[in-house]
């Protein structure tokens, strides 16, 4: 796969800019002009496919200053570094930002998430939009540990007064075996678009306990009660979904693992 | 017999729950009333509430989960698990007043 990134790579042009090509996987990021936490999510999660298939990863840093910059606020080095890969980053001076940053993290247990969960509400505070973060944090980290038989990644961003308003981003993904072949052991799945919509039904689980799956299902539901999108690709599928009913599906090129982002309007 | 137990401030998944009644017997000690100090609590998932209403309510069989101090948040979270498993006339949630407001007043 070519991740050839001219333009924004965020969560509206991650796929579009995915190219087959042969003989390994390369990230283009030197005409990057903007990324945000889906983009680096994604990267992360290609990269751990493909170092675990033991196809050979090239990764190309962006020109741009304040793109490599953001990158290097962001951890991307050091998360690729954990993948066994490196990029060039030069390092950036630590200074107070108008936005908080949850840099890219590795976790694979539950006290991982507990650090990153005291760590975010720590910066943003409490408000309803980020106690709803740190709920999805947990809800969809535990599943990305319990289910994917993968290690999960996750990152998340403040956006002050952007063209939408201010909202908070979460973005957690994983690259492992994805929602449809999770879901397979106890229900027919037809598609991967079909193991999306399954997933996020209520009490809807690969496990025998009676109760279970409800965790995506309640993030879904609220982010979209108070105002937010919320997006699921897994697989080959991808679903949107914004308040005010909105629902588009398409098929994707085919990841493995599954990458979720919740994006919610705040102070 | 009344149990009262403290919550993680960030209780997010299903192992928290267990590990909070991890040295008790339900068979020796059976549960009478348990109430859970939420006075810490900042997070409190659908995930975490339903494991733990399972464990009192449903497997230990409680005559009560008293939720006291809890968020909004988690009244509604614990509410919506105790109607899914049909246990909820066992549960009561107290709500703990809203923190006071200390920024300064636009004239």
């Amino acid at each position: 796969v070519l991740l050839l990134a001219e333009g924004a790579l965020n969560a509206d042009r991650f796929d579009r800019v995915l190219r087959p090509t042969r003989g390994g996987l390369e990230i283009d990021l030197s005409a990057t002009t903007f990324v945000d936490p889906y983009g680096l999510v994604g990267i992360c999660c290609l990269c751990a496919v493909a170092r675990r298939s033991r196809v050979p990863v090239r990764v190309l840093p962006p020109v741009r200053r304040d793109v490599a910059n953001y990158l290097a606020r962001m951890g991307l080095a050091e998360a690729l570094g954990q993948l066994g890969l490196s990029i060039t980053l030069a390092p950036v001076r630590a200074r107070a930002l108008p936005t908080v940053l949850l840099p890219l993290q590795h976790f694979d247990r539950e006290r991982v998430l507990d650090e990153l969960s005291q760590l975010l509400h720590s910066a943003v505070g409490s408000e309803p939009a980020t106690d709803l973060v740190l709920e999805a944090l947990w809800e969809l980290g535990v599943n990305a540990v319990e289910h994917s038989h993968a290690v999960g990644l996750v990152a998340a961003q403040t956006y002050r007064r952007g063209c939408r308003g201010s909202r908070i981003e979460l973005v957690v993904g994983d690259g492992g075996i994805g929602l449809r072949q999770s879901l397979q052991g106890r229900h027919f799945v037809l598609d991967d678009l079909e193991a999306i919509r399954m997933a996020q039904g209520y009490l809807v689980t690969s496990l025998a306990d009676e109760g279970r799956g409800q965790g995506l299902a309640v993030t879904r539901e609220e982010t979209l009660t108070h105002g937010g999108e919320f997006m699921v690709r897994s697989g080959s599928g991808l679903e949107r979904s914004s308040s005010g009913g909105l629902r588009r599906r398409e098929t994707v090129p085919n990841i493995p693992g599954t990458i979720i982002r919740v994006s919610l309007p705040c102070m | 017999m009344a149990l009262v137990m403290p919550t993680p401030s960030h209780a997010g998944s299903r192992s928290q729950a267990r590990e909070m009644f991890s040295g008790h017997r339900f068979q020796e000690a059976p549960l009478g009333i348990v109430l859970v100090d939420c006075s810490r609590q900042i997070v409190g998932t659908p995930s975490f509430l339903d494991e733990l209403i399972r464990i009192v309510l449903v497997d230990g069989e409680a005559l009560g989960l008293l939720l006291d101090n809890a968020s909004e948040r988690i009244k509604t979270n614990a509410e919506r698990c105790a109607r899914n498993r049909g246990v909820q006339d066992r549960l009561q949630v107290v709500v703990r007043p809203p923190p006071r407001f200390r920024g300064r007043f636009r004239r």
